[in-house]
Formats: C-alpha cells, structure tokens, sequence
C-alpha cells in the first residue's frame, strides 16, 4: 500500500507502484521533468522519498543507484522547491545506506558547500545537518 | 556514473504518472500534497497562502 493522494489517486498510485522501475520514474520526474510545475516535481519527490523510507533495501540495485545519483543532482537545481526535497530524499537514503554504502555522498555535500552559489550552500547546510547525524546513529 | 544518469523512461508510463501527479494538487487534499504545500510554504512563504 502506498500512501499517498486520496481517493481513487491511491489505488492508481498503488497500481503503479508495483511497476520494478516506480521509483526510477518518480526520481526521473523530480530532477529532469523541468517542464513540469515544482509542486508536481515536489510531490514526485515526496512520493520518492517514503518509497525510500519504506522501501530502499528492497529495490533492485540499478534503481538504488540511480536515486542515488538523481537525489545528488537535484541538490543543485535551480529551484528552492526541488532542492528542498532533494535534501529529504537524500537524508532518507543515506540512513538506509550509511556513509559506507554511499561513497559519493559526503564528497559531493562537501563540493556543493564550497558552491560559489549561496543558495545552495544553504540548503546543503540543511540536508546535511538531517543525513549526517541520522546516518552517524546507525553507525555511519 | 554517466551510465547511470543515461536511463530514459517509457513515454507512456511517464505521461500516465506525470497525468495523475496534475490532478493531484492543492492544500485539502491529504497525503504527499499537503506535505508538498507545506514544503512549498516553508521554501517561499508567500507563494501558496
């Protein structure tokens, strides 16, 4: 069961979900779908990361990495919105991975900290205050 | 890791998805979309209020 849009979205979303690659696509959507409004690539998003939440240990390994690298790049979008939940599905993935599990992860936050882009180094101050003290408890 | 980011989703799957994403939208409604709008008013606060 998927959690998610009420009425009859949830039975449609759960239809999808079944789908080995769902969570490919909801990755795809928030990073690349650039045509699309920020609250529908925001809730792509937000569907992503309590997949990941839920799910991650049970996805197939290409999936897993290729969140992986969308969640990353979509640390530097453009917009505050995807950025934002970017950081959520980050912080999510890396308490399931720990920094053992995801060599690109601090490297990549630590690149993005040293941004000429203040925005975004303020948004990686937050998402990386969220992963790295959840994944540090479960033993990085 | 350029193979990674290389993968392309079905036209039809991605058009069906992206389709129920739209209809999905504004603050009454529960789930993912009341939590997107929260997060859209913690990002920029005047943009859906």
């Amino acid at each position: 069961m998927v959690c998610y849009p009420a009425g009859h979205h949830t039975q449609t979303l759960d239809q999808f979900a079944l789908h080995p690659e769902f969570c490919k696509y909801l990755a795809y959507i928030l990073v690349e779908a650039k045509d699309q409004s920020e609250e529908l690539r925001g809730m792509a998003g937000l569907v992503l990361k309590n997949r990941v939440r839920l799910n991650f240990g049970a996805l197939d390994p290409s999936v897993q990495q290729y969140v992986m690298h969308q969640a990353l790049a979509a640390l530097a979008d453009p917009n505050a919105l995807v950025r934002a939940t970017a950081g959520t599905v980050t912080a999510t993935v890396a308490t399931k991975t720990g920094f053992k599990g995801w060599p690109a992860l601090l490297p990549t936050l630590l690149q993005l900290l040293n941004s000429d882009n203040a925005i975004i180094v303020e948004v990686q101050r937050g998402s990386g205050a969220t992963a790295v003290p959840d994944t540090c408890q479960m033993g990085c | 890791m350029a193979s990674v980011a290389a993968w392309t989703p079905q036209a039809d799957g991605l058009n069906q998805l992206l389709s129920l994403f739209s209809q999905v939208s504004g603050p009454a409604l529960m789930g993912p979309s009341r939590e997107v709008h929260e997060q859209v008013q913690r990002v920029r606060p005047s943009a859906t209020s």
